[in-house]
């Protein structure tokens, strides 16, 4: 039996860096005989980090207050910007419109009561479910910013996660985990890694020699040096579920460089997939993700092209694309002996929802707070770490799956996503009961449930259909006594809007207070 | 002070302009009587006297505060900071204003006040990069809608007092440490007599209304006088003491 005393991350992107972080900041106390916990992180400057994972959830806020990270800094150092919502367009076209956000703050009176089943059986003229229930879609339609001022407290107003410059952020973690909280940081290349009974025995580098620990974190992206190459853990597929293999990235500058700065995701539904469009301080990353079998490269970088053609009088130049290709799916164990797989290593999944970066701060936060003492009890919490983990990669692809589920779009793509046999079991079967009663908070109840039932929420009834049945009174015999508390938040939620466009600053306005 | 330039208020404009802070409100320190709006006599009414006051050439009666006296100007502006725990509306909205124009209403800015600057180390921008107003001047902005809002319920609220015929003329005597006093005409209270005598169904209406509230601040208001004495104490010549003389008769 050994303690844990070391720990080699191998891969220097943003889950090896987020994930030296939070171990760093979580263990930071010496033992009674002054041993310390190392953190190395060993990153090649030869390898360039995909990057891709540019919006978070509010998360984020707690993982970067663990790690000591002030969000001025994140403004300042990573041209990060503030998200409220994901706004799907075109996934879902009905009389209200081809529009509808998922945000991130909770309906009004959510704290009381869920007044979904009062807003589903009412017989007024509805809006869209989450501009009648929240007020988070005003503001973003507005521009305006879901905070007074760059004051850290006192001035919250909505709930938020940021959008961030993926390479300026892992500068920023890199800085702040070897200046503040005493990251070692090897740069070098890995040649070899050296298997052995406990797991991982040592990895070799072409410079720094062997290096040892007694636990390895692989980092290592799509390469996983540790856990596949090495581990021989296999990925579960999912692309049965999920059908995108394929994504072009392109960074766009602003036409004009005062221009309002969009305070969400913009998702818009295409031929065989999704184009994400997230605004950052000087410039806007976009990607088409497509499914390969549904749209030639060719056909997939026309569509891409006329997209950003809407936003740019400069031609659009599609060589300039960067494309990566993939295949949904996460590993059978996310640790395996003393290796722990995290980010890209432990698998993929199209950036829908953010859900890449999420996944890397749970796992490193669950990483670093079960971390074992030592290798007798690391087993113990190697079969509770995959246990969760696996429960949070098939909850995100159940989420992400739900969006595709419920789109009305005819093209080939979009029908064959809801035949049933592409549909996760779980999900099937909440899909057929939501037609006859409302999400319970109680449909999702484990804490793997990544998205929670107010998630689900905003996206199944922002894409609701006039004629389904959830919407008519005559299936629905669930008592609603509590429709005067319901009516009043329909109203306050109104009032609130009208009161926070006269006080929230736009977005850009927020960013500059800041400087 | 220079005579105040108000233009329209405009995003392009103004883009570097920043607003510097002036707790001492010191743009008002010749101010006599300041307008308020009939939502603000319950926080002013505690601080400082409300009056009527003729104003203009038609003699439109306007409801008002008096926070200076003759020749020792603005009592409440001190040095560093305003000496009282309530500022009247449009003295905090300086350097803002705003005109009615058909149905719109133009924010002003005077553009010759101190509280303006170009340079970046000092004061809060009203806009951002995008044109969009800050929360400096969104603040700014809702001050001013409620100062519109108040003088609208003013103007009403006068033309409930004169309907009934509350009101009597005010004089006011402030006599200073030297000997000389000043006398001011032309401000109105309310008779308190023909207050007392109004009709039953008229008080219940006046106190559903709150104008009740507003006429008993009004006349507890006048008391405040003395702390506009008081606080000349340490001026030169202060003033000693005040004479009000409300004309009660039926």
């Amino acid at each position: 039996m050994s303690q844990i005393n070391r720990i080699i991350i191998v891969g220097g992107g943003t889950a090896g860096w987020l994930t030296a972080g939070l171990l760093a900041a979580t263990h930071s106390e010496p033992d009674k005989d002054g041993n310390k916990l190392t953190v190395t992180v060993v990153e090649s400057d030869t390898v360039h980090p995909i990057g891709v994972g540019e919006g978070t959830w509010p998360t984020m806020r707690r993982t970067l207050s663990k790690i000591g990270i002030p969000e001025a800094d994140l403004i300042k150092r990573a041209g990060a910007t503030f998200k409220q919502a994901s706004k799907f367009v075109n996934w879902h076209k009905n009389e209200i419109g081809n529009a509808y956000y998922h945000p991130f703050s909770a309906p009004q009176g959510s704290a009381n009561l869920d007044i979904t089943p009062y807003w589903l059986s009412s017989q007024d003229k509805k809006g869209q479910y989450a501009n009648d229930v929240c007020f988070q879609p005003a503001l973003c339609e507005a521009g305006l910013a879901p905070k007074i001022s760059a004051h850290p407290n006192q001035s919250f107003v909505a709930n938020y996660g940021y959008h961030l410059d993926a390479g300026q952020f892992i500068d920023l973690i890199r800085t702040h985990c070897t200046q503040k909280l005493g990251v070692r940081r090897i740069v070098d290349d890995v040649i070899s890694v050296n298997p052995n009974e406990n797991g991982i025995g040592s990895v070799e580098t072409r410079n720094s020699g062997n290096l040892t620990a007694e636990l390895y974190i692989d980092c290592s992206g799509f390469s996983s040096l540790l856990i596949e190459k090495a581990l021989s853990v296999e990925l579960v597929d999912a692309s049965r579920y999920l059908f995108s293999d394929r994504a072009l990235v392109c960074q766009m500058p602003y036409e004009d460089t005062n221009a309002p700065i969009a305070c969400y995701t913009q998702s818009t539904a295409q031929k065989a997939g999704w184009i994400w469009d997230i605004a950052l301080q000087h410039r806007r990353g976009t990607g088409y993700v497509y499914s390969s079998k549904h749209q030639s490269d060719d056909a997939a970088r026309d569509t891409f092209a006329k997209y950003l053609a809407q936003y740019t009088n400069a031609p659009v130049d599609k060589s300039a694309f960067r494309e990566i290709r993939f295949s949904t799916g996460y590993r059978r164990k996310f640790w395996e002996k003393n290796c722990v797989a995290i980010g890209l290593s432990s698998g993929f999944l199209e950036p829908l929802e953010a859900s890449s970066l999420m996944l890397i701060e749970q796992s490193a936060t669950l990483l670093a707070e079960q971390l074992p003492a030592n290798t007798q009890v690391m087993p113990l919490v190697e079969h509770r770490f995959n246990e969760q983990l696996q429960g949070m990669w098939e909850s995100a692809i159940d989420f992400l799956k739900l969006h595709y589920v419920l789109s009305n779009n005819n093209a080939a793509f979009w029908k064959d996503n809801r035949l049933e046999q592409s549909i996760p079991p779980r999900l099937l079967s909440l899909l057929k009961e939501w037609q006859f009663r409302p999400i319970l908070d109680s449909d999702f109840s484990k804490s793997s449930d990544t998205f929670s039932a107010q998630s689900y929420r905003y996206i199944l009834y922002g894409m609701l259909n006039s004629n389904s049945n959830i919407n008519s009174a005559s299936t629905y015999r669930r008592t609603l006594k509590h429709a005067e508390f319901a009516d009043k938040q329909l109203s306050l939620n109104q009032a609130l809007i009208k009161q926070l466009k006269s006080r929230m600053p736009s977005h850009r306005g927020l960013i500059e207070s800041f400087y | 002070m220079s005579k105040p330039q108000y233009v329209h208020l405009d995003p392009t404009k103004h883009n570097d302009i920043r607003l510097i802070d002036d707790s001492s409100f010191s743009h008002a320190k010749d101010f006599k009587l300041v307008n308020i709006g009939f939502n603000e006599i319950a926080s002013l009414s505690g601080c400082m006297p409300l009056v009527l006051v003729k104003s203009g050439n038609d003699e439109t009666l306007t409801l008002a505060c008096c926070v200076g006296i003759e020749e020792l100007g603005n009592v409440y502006c001190g040095e560093e900071r305003w000496l009282g725990h309530a500022v009247p509306l449009s003295i905090q909205c300086y350097p803002f204003n705003f005109t009615i124009e058909g149905n719109r209403v133009n924010v002003l800015i005077d553009e010759s006040s101190h509280r303006l600057t170009k340079l970046s180390g000092e004061g809060a921008k009203l806009f951002s990069s995008d044109g969009q107003p800050t929360t400096i001047l969104k603040q700014q902005q809702e001050n001013l809608a409620t100062l519109l809002a108040g003088q609208e319920q003013a103007a009403a609220f006068v033309s409930i007092l004169k309907q009934h015929d509350l009101l009597s003329p005010l004089s006011v005597t402030i006599t200073r440490q030297s000997g000389q006093s000043f006398h001011t005409d032309g401000l109105y209270s309310i008779n308190e007599e023909k207050y007392a005598q109004l009709e039953a169904d008229t008080v219940l209406q006046f106190h559903k209304e709150g104008i009740s509230m507003a006429i008993n601040a009004l006349l507890l208001s006048l008391r405040q006088y003395n702390r506009l004495v008081q606080l000349t104490q340490s001026f030169d010549d202060p003033a000693m003491k005040v004479g009000i003389k409300l004309d009660n008769s039926l």
